[in-house]
């Protein structure tokens, strides 16, 4: 038995951001409590496993449908969002402000996390880009060195394959006085200052 | 710039202190191994988050606890700031987890203290500024650099943030596969970057720096002594991105970058020759106290705070006539609080009264004991 709730606990433990006194939380509340509610969740998850897949075009997580997010009425638009990972889609998409497509790299260059060019989905990313359908392609991978590293990386391969680059500026969040800006974003917003 | 209280719990040797200080000048005594330095080195964690002394946050945590707790309050001109430093150390279920607080509110990161606090230490270790490796002189002035510019401080993140990439890529590569281009151009222009600007900033330090430092010379030497520094840069920005490609093939078989700005170095010079060799044992800690001195009144001159200075175990270190002429420096020529360690409470009652320092008296032999003039008050 104490074995079988280790488990359990080691299994919630694995997901991001929970530890193991909350993964001890979230097990006691289901096995104590709420046997239908467990039960459910077995059958929802059970569910996804079974309809949930992976674009082999753009990596986003998709139903068995086709890919919402790289049709032809997106693609038309002839611009391509590059992103991290499938939350950063999310992300955009909750903008409402965006209506290409997208393409998902799974990570970012970091030698020292292991992470190398070839760990990126970029056999497809290529493959899309040689069909000569996008003639932008954006980079929003967020402002970290990591994702700077792989902007530039990025920009250099495919630099004759599309016409324009474009990256999301670095700038002050909706909504807060300049006072609680730090300095570096404050500077690259006043560097990147746009007409009135 | 005041340190008025300084609260510690389980910091290497000390279990609970906390002290109040009113006087400019505190004289901390007690036998060796009792944990003077330790005092001073827990001030140093509230201006920089961690040890002068590059010890690991694990280690300065007192044997048998799992985390420690500094807490200082600063008075600047009338300003208080209240500054916490926690640490606790990880085990199999939680992370080590340090967090730094200003004013009650939690700083994202390190850097975002720089400035806050500044201090000047001067102990028996810091004669490796002269005799040692480039890497202590090169700390140094990015300590100083850092504390009054928070865009060198930032290129400074930046730039070993890449390098460590770079180097792990070198690494990573080395003997099976060829450099891709594009990712080492990447990694490159970024550094090229950043060290541009640290090339400017060191530039201009050493202008400002040299100035002042040629002023506290004349405080221990003769006239006719003539101190000088120069920087030898590994690259400049006129032909860093050159010397990346030019070594890049021994990089690649090393597993490591072998020019850039981490390998700039300052050197010393007296009359025009190279400090080491032709200096005295005497004019060597003369250049060392300027050294000092001058970093005390360059952080002064660009921040407008008078930084503390935290003098460990310097009477011992420095003949008679030095420490007379640094301590009349200390008290007639500066308006700095000074924090002083010493094993022997007589000698330092002397000098105190000798020079009229009214100073606050803690000592570590039973516990830390606080005087403040004849009054024994609490521990």
């Amino acid at each position: 038995m104490e074995n079988i709730i280790d488990d359990c606990i080691e299994m919630f433990a694995s997901l991001p951001g929970v530890g193991k006194k909350t993964a001890s939380r979230y097990v006691i509340h289901l096995l104590k409590n709420n046997k239908k509610e467990l039960i459910r969740m077995y059958e929802v998850l059970g569910n996804a496993i079974s309809k949930i897949r992976e674009c082999p075009v753009c990596h986003a997580i998709i139903g068995l449908d086709d890919c919402p997010y790289c049709n032809q009425h997106r693609c038309s638009k002839g611009t391509l969002c590059l992103v991290q990972d499938f939350r950063d889609l999310i992300a955009m998409e909750n903008t409402g402000k965006y209506f290409g497509t997208y393409h998902i790299l799974g990570g970012l260059i970091s030698p020292v996390d292991g992470i190398g060019p070839n760990d990126l989905n970029l056999v497809t990313l290529e493959k899309r880009l040689n069909a000569g359908v996008f003639h932008e392609l954006i980079f929003a991978l967020g402002t970290t060195r990591e994702s700077e590293t792989t902007q530039f990386f990025l920009h250099r391969k495919f630099q004759d394959l599309v016409q324009k680059f474009s990256t999301l500026p670095k700038g002050i969040a909706h909504g807060i006085g300049l006072e609680f800006t730090d300095e570096l974003t404050l500077g690259s917003a006043i560097e990147n200052r746009v007409p009135l | 710039m005041f340190l008025r209280s300084l609260s510690l719990l389980n910091f290497r040797n000390h279990h609970v202190v906390s002290l109040n200080f009113s006087s400019r000048f505190i004289i901390i005594t007690g036998n060796n191994g009792t944990g003077k330095t330790n005092l001073l080195d827990a001030i140093h964690y509230l201006s920089m988050g961690k040890s002068y002394f590059h010890l690991r946050d694990e280690s300065v945590v007192r044997e048998g606890e799992d985390a420690f707790w500094i807490s200082g309050t600063t008075d600047c001109d009338g300003r208080s700031d209240e500054i916490k430093v926690s640490f606790v150390k990880g085990n199999t279920e939680i992370k080590p987890k340090k967090n730094i607080f200003k004013n009650g509110k939690a700083l994202r990161v390190l850097s975002e203290l720089m400035g806050t606090f500044p201090v000047v230490m001067v102990c028996p270790q810091d004669m490796e500024i002269i005799a040692g490796g480039s890497d202590y002189r090169r700390q140094f002035v990015n300590e100083m650099v850092s504390h009054v510019s928070r865009e060198y401080l930032e290129a400074l993140i930046g730039y070993r943030k890449i390098l460590l990439q770079r180097n792990q890529y070198l690494k990573s590569i080395s003997g099976t596969s060829p450099a891709d281009p594009h990712l080492l151009e990447a990694y490159d222009k970024q550094l090229e970057s950043y060290a541009s600007e640290l090339f400017r900033f060191r530039e201009s330090w050493l202008q400002d720096f040299s100035v002042l430092f040629k002023e506290c010379y004349r405080f221990f030497s003769p006239l006719d002594e003539s101190p000088s520094m120069k920087w030898k840069f590994s690259a400049t920005p006129g032909n860093f991105y050159e010397k990346l490609q030019h070594s890049l093939v021994a990089d690649q078989w090393k597993g490591y970058t072998s020019v850039g700005p981490h390998k700039d170095d300052l050197a010393f010079y007296l009359n025009g020759k190279p400090l080491k060799p032709v200096a005295s044992q005497g004019q060597q800690k003369s250049f060392l106290l300027a050294l000092k001195m001058a970093k005390h009144l360059y952080l002064l001159q660009k921040t407008g705070k008078v930084p503390p200075l935290l003098l460990d175990d310097i009477y011992d270190k420095l003949d008679e006539l030095r420490f007379r002429r640094f301590m009349e420096w200390l008290n007639e020529h500066t308006r700095a609080q000074v924090f002083i360690t010493d094993t022997l409470f007589e000698r330092m009652k002397i000098l105190n009264d000798r020079l009229g320092l009214n100073a606050d008296f803690v000592n570590t032999n039973n516990g830390v004991i606080f005087y403040s003039g004849d009054v024994v008050t609490a521990g």
